[in-house]
């Protein structure tokens, strides 16, 4: 998700410049402070599992895209069959697994994903969609679980 | 923001005072929409001898998580004077960077905190919590009662039976400008509110926009002011009941809905107090858009950030907000 570690790491340290050397003892810049080192945490933490979080997170993309176009196969609505068509081409797999190639891969599935949202969403109560009802609940699942690794506890009310 | 340049301008509002001198000028944390400033001030006046007054100011800031302008909050902070429901006196607007760099305007600072852990959580406020939810509750009644005639530069959509697909286009626009990638969860949620449009509110009404525990102060006698007023708006009055109650205003860990009563209480109460009806599919409804909408306040401040528009970490920091949010919203969705 965006902003990517370097771009964390690049604000913080824009952040620093800013705010911390003019005027540390001010409770504005204490909070800055606070902020910067929650930020450190974060880019820590994603830097260490960005590449196998994607590698997993495009494998099961894949997976899912493919079952939901099966899925719409069976479904006679000029909508389900232009999501088809927008799923028959899914995007080259990562030539490499820099985090760049990877992030190209995965933002591609999710744009999939998006185009059919309208489908999946409705298929939890439109009888006519009910083939896509496994896809919706197991795109629900991947995305809650993708979400639930990019969350940070401190920042988590509730 | 300095002394010498609130004393400038204090001259400049106050010609006939004498002996201005500016105190305890620092900016407040938070505020990622428009930046916040305390400071003191005292004169001397002809008439009443030495004053001392205690003043905030907000600024318009280089970039923010909110797209807003001072006048509305400045007309609306002026015009809700009088009408019961708290707020500071306004007294000054700027709209250009001729005085402070930026525009902004000048309001008195009304006494209480606003930090909402310590309200829920510290045995100090324990025994004023209920009195703080029945003013939460009875406020909110009154914001939604008052006349929006009488705010025309108040933006309002095409009719009361547009107003719910007016917010929801309105931030799916947001979305779009703003994102730097997909967001699959959001476009499920955008589905799932445009087949799930609630009936139309009786009336257009006054809608804070940010009524949450955090944008009002408190003290030991309740409620002292509401604050943060630049997301209102004319719409259907449970859109402020449907972005109190999300889990990430839930500041006491529990279910109490800004963790200050049960959501089941807050409706009651702001019910009694003469708000208008609660209906469970709207507050769901609006429960969800506010998920969305909080969402998409922090998309924007990542563009912000990422693109350099500002240092302001906070901008950063709340980006990690989304991850709980979207699951959240697959969750109510589900």
């Amino acid at each position: 998700m965006r902003p990517y570690p370097e771009e964390v790491l690049r604000a913080i340290q824009t952040g620093v410049v800013t705010h911390f050397a003019p005027e540390l003892t001010s409770n504005y810049s204490k909070a800055q402070f606070a902020f910067a080192m929650i930020l450190f945490g974060v880019a820590t933490r994603d830097y260490d599992s960005a590449v196998p979080d994607l590698v997993d997170a495009n494998t099961t993309l894949r997976a899912l895209l493919a079952d939901a176009s099966a899925a719409l196969a069976g479904i006679a609505r000029d909508d389900a069959a232009a999501a088809r068509d927008a799923l028959a081409a899914l995007p080259a797999p990562a030539a490499s697994l820099r985090l760049s190639a990877l992030r190209v891969e995965n933002e591609a599935l999710r744009t999939l994903v998006s185009q059919i949202a309208p489908l999946i969403e409705a298929a939890d109560d439109e009888p006519a969609l009910a083939a896509l009802r496994p896809s919706r609940a197991a795109i629900f699942a991947h995305l809650s679980a993708d979400a639930r690794k990019r969350m940070v506890p401190i920042l988590t009310a509730g | 923001m300095n002394e010498e340049q609130l004393v400038a301008y204090l001259r400049h509002r106050m010609p006939n005072v004498q002996g201005i001198a500016v105190t305890n000028v620092a900016r407040i944390p938070g505020g990622a929409s428009r930046e916040t400033w305390s400071f003191d001030a005292r004169w001397s006046e002809d008439s009443a001898g030495l004053v001392e007054r205690a003043f905030i100011a907000r600024r318009d800031p280089t970039a923010s998580l909110l797209d807003s302008n001072n006048d509305l909050e400045f007309d609306l902070y002026t015009a809700l004077a009088g009408s019961g429901i708290p707020v500071p006196p306004v007294h000054w607007i700027e709209r250009d960077g001729t005085w402070l760099e930026r525009p902004f305007f000048i309001m008195e600072r009304l006494p209480g905190a606003t930090d909402a852990r310590t309200l829920v959580t510290s045995p100090e406020f324990a025994g004023v919590l209920p009195l703080v939810a029945q003013q939460k509750a009875s406020i909110l009644a009154k914001i939604h009662g008052f006349d929006i005639a009488r705010l025309p530069s108040l933006a309002r959509p095409p009719s009361a039976a547009a107003s719910a697909l007016h917010e929801v286009e309105r931030w799916e626009r947001t979305m779009r400008a703003d994102t730097l990638e997909p967001q699959p969860t959001l476009e499920i949620a955008f589905a799932w509110l445009k087949r799930h449009l609630p009936p139309p509110p009786a009336r257009l009404a006054l809608v804070h926009g940010d009524y949450r525990t955090g944008n009002f102060l408190y003290d030991q006698s309740g409620i002292t002011g509401v604050l943060d007023w630049e997301m209102a708006h004319a719409g259907d009055p449970i859109e402020d009941i449907g972005w109190l109650a999300i889990k990430s205003w839930r500041w006491a860990g529990d279910d109490r809905v800004g963790g200050v009563c049960t959501r089941d209480e807050f409706i009651r109460m702001y019910e009694a107090a003469g708000g208008a009806k609660v209906e469970p599919a709207t507050l769901k409804f609006w429960e969800i858009l506010s998920n969305v909408k909080f969402a998409i306040i922090f998309i924007t401040g990542t563009k912000s950030i990422v693109q350099g528009k500002t240092p302001d970490l906070l901008l950063a920091l709340t980006a990690f907000v989304n991850p709980g949010l979207e699951v959240e919203l697959l969750e109510l969705m589900s």
